[in-house]
């Protein structure tokens, strides 16, 4: 990969990235294949989604990214440079450029570290900050996250869930990263809390000018915040799109699905029955010939079982429904039509 | 003390506290009023820690180490659940009152079969014989979507996925044929596909069997597709009940307002939520006046210093805030 890029080049490049694990004992040290060969971009200031349910891949994807897992095949890049196999000194200097805010704030603050440890640690190892120096910036990151003085002295235990989840934020922030990995950040959370979260990241990404790459299985907070979604399952991209035309049209069945799920959203959900995925998703470890969510496909029921499906992968090609929108279905073309008169019905 | 006929299940007054003579006492629940009337789905609603768990826990009498009821009544068909001898009350759980847990994979023991287990739930409550077990569970299985009866009967519950996990532990909550099921977060562990389904399958075997449910939830959006009610409790108190379209429509109360504004959804987008600054009072028993009224936008003096009881807005509407006794003089004096 090319070390020279135009300014307008993405700050992230995955490309046909691949990801196995080796399982152990019972499966004969079969591979799993988190990631099965996924292609993206992030551009630099932009919320990128990954949605996806259990074993779709995408906290993989966001791991591999971070280099926290091993890549199989494929290629990385941040900011034009090749990482995928960087390491050492090359790799630490990566680190501090990209950084990550997990689900649960309590179980990744150290329990025995007061906040202005938690928060002082990364600018201590990274940034050699000392003394007085170390101590404004301590506060001034407590300020941007809406913490305070009396803050400073507690422990992650004496913190409520929002309070730890702005330690987890104020951490991340501390080495003014380019890239935020969010994964699930407000899952833990209550909903009124997480709306305090939603607005402070949503006020950081402005002032700071950061780009997220947010995982999450929970569609109002994807909405609220991504300017563009890629739709995982079992390890595929199926569909990535602009965040609006994807929620107001979704272009995979699966998506539509997905929607018709976050249950409410359709109102009194009267007809949502039509658009459920049958049955249970099968395990990664031996995923389905053919197109993936194929067994559960509720458009390929109502075209009575064409043969391609099951027989044929479907590539991530540009649909005719707006502008960079890409899926991966042999019918994405019949979604609509189909789902317009499921709905007049 | 009010004796319903047609209530399925009264709870009055009921206050839990947790503590006491070795440790601080704190209150968990702070006077719940409850009505759910036979076949009726009542979702009970609300964030961590506002008691919606206890509750429940509360009507099965399966309260943790260390809490108690201190006043109040559980009437259930006719009679007062807290009175009832132990011996009975087993024979009540189980039953007439079964319960949906959140983690499937811990709601059953590991080293028994699915049809094990289910069979033994039988065998404590019904009259039949072995062939008449094996075809009730052959029976409630299929109506719970797991027609695969012989292998799902045969299978350990680390044999089953989360969603064929989950529809066994409600065929085992169904087995018996109870009046009402406490479902307490039935999905929440659950993928969102899968909870759908799961959601979908109640509300179709309620509509079957008429049994009433008691829905307990955070995920408002959960409670619109399953319930005719909902009660929002918010610190020990159900602060406002109401069917459920009206309350999506037209809530009174503050904060299911702000429970309802804090959502992030379409028209939220780009914008900024409404969030409820602050948090939940640590212990609502020591809060004198409204428990709401710290986070509350609209307070005023009068909410510091009295309780706000419940007040009819409409016949099924209820909502425990002074704005709702006399909304005009009320926001005047605000």
């Amino acid at each position: 990969m090319s070390t020279e890029r135009s300014a307008a080049a993405p700050l992230v490049e995955v490309r046909d990235l691949v990801v196995e694990y080796r399982t152990r004992g019972l499966h004969g040290g079969r591979p799993v294949r988190a990631v099965a060969g996924v292609t993206l971009e992030i551009a630099a200031g932009e919320v990128y989604a990954l949605v996806g349910e259990s074993g779709s891949g995408k906290t993989t994807l966001a791991r591999t990214l971070l280099r926290l897992v091993d890549v199989t095949s494929g290629d990385l890049a941040f900011d034009g440079r090749e990482i995928t196999r960087i390491s050492g000194e090359e790799l630490r200097r990566l680190r501090r450029r990209m950084q990550v805010v997990y689900q649960d704030p309590a179980g990744s603050l150290d329990p025995r570290m007061a906040v202005s440890e938690l928060v002082a640690e990364p600018l201590r190892t990274h940034e050699r900050l000392r003394g007085p120096a170390l101590r404004s910036r301590v506060l001034e990151l407590l300020t941007d996250v809406g913490l305070a003085q009396q803050h400073l002295s507690r422990r992650p235990h004496e913190l409520s869930g929002g309070q730890a989840q702005r330690v987890a934020i104020a951490r991340a922030l501390a080495l003014r990263p380019e890239l935020v990995v969010l994964d699930e950040p407000t899952s833990a959370l209550d909903v009124s809390v997480q709306a305090q979260i939603l607005n402070l990241l949503a006020d950081l990404r402005s002032a700071h000018g950061l780009t997220y790459l947010l995982i999450s299985h929970d569609l109002g907070v994807v909405r609220h915040l991504a300017d563009r979604v890629g739709v995982m399952y079992l390890g595929r991209l199926v569909e990535e799109s602009p965040a609006e035309p994807l929620f107001a049209d979704p272009g995979h069945p699966y998506t539509e699905a997905l929607l018709r799920s976050a249950i409410g959203d359709a109102g009194d959900g009267g007809d949502d029955r039509a658009a459920t995925p049958i049955g249970d998703i099968p395990s990664p470890l031996d995923p389905p010939s053919g197109c993936r969510f194929h067994p559960r496909c509720w458009l390929r029921e109502q075209l009575e079982h064409p043969a391609v499906c099951a027989s044929d992968e479907p590539n991530l090609v540009p649909i005719d429904r707006g502008d960079a929108r890409r899926a991966a279905c042999h019918f994405a073309d019949q979604l609509h039509p189909s789902s317009e008169s499921r709905r007049a019905s | 003390m009010s004796t319903t006929t047609d209530a399925l299940l009264t709870i009055d007054d009921l206050r839990v506290v947790f503590g006491g003579r070795h440790a601080p006492r704190l209150t968990a629940l702070d006077g719940v009023e409850l009505r759910l009337a036979p076949g009726e789905s009542l979702g009970l609603v609300g964030e961590t820690g506002c008691g919606k768990t206890m509750t429940g826990l509360s009507v099965l009498r399966l309260l943790p180490p260390g809490a108690k009821v201190s006043t109040g009544s559980i009437r259930f068909e006719g009679e007062d659940l807290l009175r009832m001898p132990e011996r009975r009350m087993r024979r009540l759980r189980g039953s007439r009152v079964t319960m949906i847990f959140q983690n499937p994979a811990s709601a059953f023991n590991p080293v028994f079969t699915i049809g094990w287990q289910i069979d033994r739930v039988m065998s404590q409550h019904l009259d039949l014989d072995r062939r008449g077990r094996r075809e009730r569970l052959a029976e409630v299985l299929g109506e719970v979507g797991l027609p695969d009866v012989d292998r799902i009967a045969a299978a350990y519950p680390h044999q089953l996925s989360g969603g064929m996990l989950q529809r066994a532990m409600i065929a085992m909550a169904l087995v018996n044929r109870p009046s009402l099921v406490i479902a307490d977060e039935p999905t929440t562990a659950l993928d969102a596909t899968i909870a759908a389904q799961i959601l979908a399958l109640l509300r179709r075997l309620q509509d079957e069997h008429g049994f009433g449910v008691l829905f307990i939830t955070h995920n408002l959006p959960a409670v619109r597709q399953l319930c005719d009610r909902v009660a929002v409790l918010y610190a020990g108190r159900v602060i406002e009940t109401a069917p459920t379209a009206e309350l999506f429509a037209a809530a009174q109360h503050p904060y299911t307002r702000g429970l309802l504004a804090s959502a992030p959804s379409v028209a939220s987008r780009g914008s900024r939520l409404a969030a409820i600054e602050g948090s939940v009072p640590p212990d609502p028993g020591a809060v004198i006046g409204c428990s709401f009224a710290p986070r509350c936008p609209l307070a005023f003096d009068e909410c510091r210093r009295v309780r706000p009881p419940a007040v009819p807005i409409t016949p099924t509407h209820e909502s425990a805030c002074l704005l709702a006794l006399e909304p005009d003089t009320a926001r005047a004096s605000a």
